[in-house]
């Protein structure tokens, strides 16, 4: 566990009175990926470690042809009819993924007409990764608190597309999910407690080098080529410098998370739930340790659905504490950590929500 | 005893044989050296020893005395 002197502080947090998350509901793809039963280039005992590392057992792979959106669109179709939502009561929709169904227009756009959101609905996407939940939420919190009256934060990912099956440090780890949250506003006072922070100086450490504007899509960068740790990888898909991120991270996330729980007052007996980003079973297991979190409060999905980006956080509440959510309130401490590099935390006072079944399509 | 549990660990992040490395080891010519076990060191270091690496630190190094001496903290050893 960390010292608790707080000399690390780095920011104030940002605060909220009254907006709250009152439902959450996820979307996954039927078809599963089983990590032991994929045929892989790397040497079996490398694969078995690998395997064992992320604990990533199986994942879902979205097929052909469906977007982040379409995950999306699942969940919030799911969430809305279950909570019978007045759409004419959805202020805000805003849509968080990495992969926008067209360069333009907005993603947002598409999924307010595809969900039957009156026209003068805001809608915006936002390009975040791993974090994206927190940042998500952080916004939907702001125009909440601004006076909205509900907003609906959609997160989609379609990570398992983006990543070289042949690429040592990703080939086990990254599947497919979306997801949907509606975030309200309550009268009483319901404090929450975030903090953000993003480390542009690690950008290369997670991304993906061709395709944008930088450097344009060519014939050469669509070839996947052999790499010095043996891995093949084109410049169109995602690259991951492992170390770098682990060490990144495991140095970040708890010196922000303690902080941000000291501007809550929480100790880490007065939190019922630790939901972090699932990005691997080492890199979650090392900061459970770090701060101290009992293993009963820290739930994994990673074992089932590999990391799915932005969506692990949502992913796990609906796929590992659905009775829990939907049964007594909860303080829940969100944590999420990855491209930017950016992490983000925060301490929430959770209402009973409305927690529809995991939705598989 | 810190340095001795060190390569006691070290041994089980490489799978390695007792005799096989010794302080002298240049690590980075192991064949079982790559980045999930450069991911280990860091957790080692950070988990038993309160030292926060990264792995342009851990690369510098040539032996496993040299890592020993970073990861654990101990610049005398």
């Amino acid at each position: 566990m960390l010292s608790r002197d707080w000399k690390h502080r780095l920011l104030t947090s940002i605060t909220f009175k009254h907006a709250v998350i009152t439902g959450v509901a996820a979307a996954v793809p039927i078809a599963r990926i089983v990590n032991s039963e994929e045929t892989w280039e790397f040497p079996a005992e490398f694969t078995k470690a690998a395997i064992s590392k992320t604990g990533v057992i199986e994942r879902r792979k979205a097929p052909t042809g469906v977007c982040a959106s379409d995950l999306g669109y699942y969940a919030a179709d799911r969430l809305l009819s279950e909570m019978e939502i007045d759409k004419n009561e959805v202020d805000a929709l805003i849509f968080v993924s990495q992969g926008p169904d067209f360069q333009m227009p907005m993603t947002s756009a598409l999924l307010q007409a595809r969900l039957g959101l009156g026209t003068s609905v805001l809608t915006f996407d936002l390009n975040i990764g791993c974090s994206g939940y927190v940042h998500g939420l952080m916004v939907a919190f702001s125009l909440v608190e601004s006076g909205l009256r509900k907003v609906l934060l959609i997160n989609g990912e379609v990570a398992s597309r983006r990543y070289s099956s042949r690429d040592k440090s990703t080939a086990f780890l990254f599947g497919d999910a979306g997801a949907a949250t509606i975030i309200q506003r309550q009268d009483e006072i319901s404090e929450s407690f975030f903090e953000l922070s993003t480390n542009g100086y690690e950008a290369d450490a997670i991304i993906i080098p061709a395709g944008g504007a930088r450097n344009p899509r060519t014939p050469e960068t669509q070839i996947e080529q052999l790499r010095a740790d043996g891995s093949y990888r084109s410049d169109e898909q995602g690259f991951m410098d492992g170390p770098r991120v682990f060490s990144t991270v495991i140095s970040a996330v708890p010196r922000q998370v303690e902080s941000c729980m000291f501007s809550a007052g929480a100790n880490l007996e007065d939190i019922d739930q630790f939901i972090f980003h699932q990005a691997s079973k080492i890199v979650n297991e090392h900061l459970r340790k770090k701060i101290g979190i009992h293993e009963d409060k820290f739930p994994y999905s990673v074992s089932e659905f590999g990391n799915t980006s932005g969506v692990s956080i949502p992913l796990t509440m609906v796929s590992g504490l659905r009775q829990l959510l939907q049964s007594k309130k909860t303080r829940a401490v969100l944590s999420g950590y990855g491209v930017g590099m950016s992490w983000g935390s925060a301490v929430l006072n959770l209402p009973i929500l409305c927690v529809p079944d995991l939705v598989e399509v | 005893m810190t340095t001795q549990t060190f390569l006691e660990s070290l041994r089980y992040i490489l799978v390695v044989q007792d005799s096989v490395i010794t302080f002298e080891t240049e690590f980075q010519l192991l064949e079982s050296w790559d980045s999930l076990a450069l991911i280990s060191v860091i957790s080692l270091a950070d988990e038993h020893y309160s030292v926060e690496l990264s792995p342009a630190d851990i690369l510098k190094c040539q032996t496993i005395g040299e890592l020993c001496s970073l990861a654990t903290g101990n610049i005398d050893s």
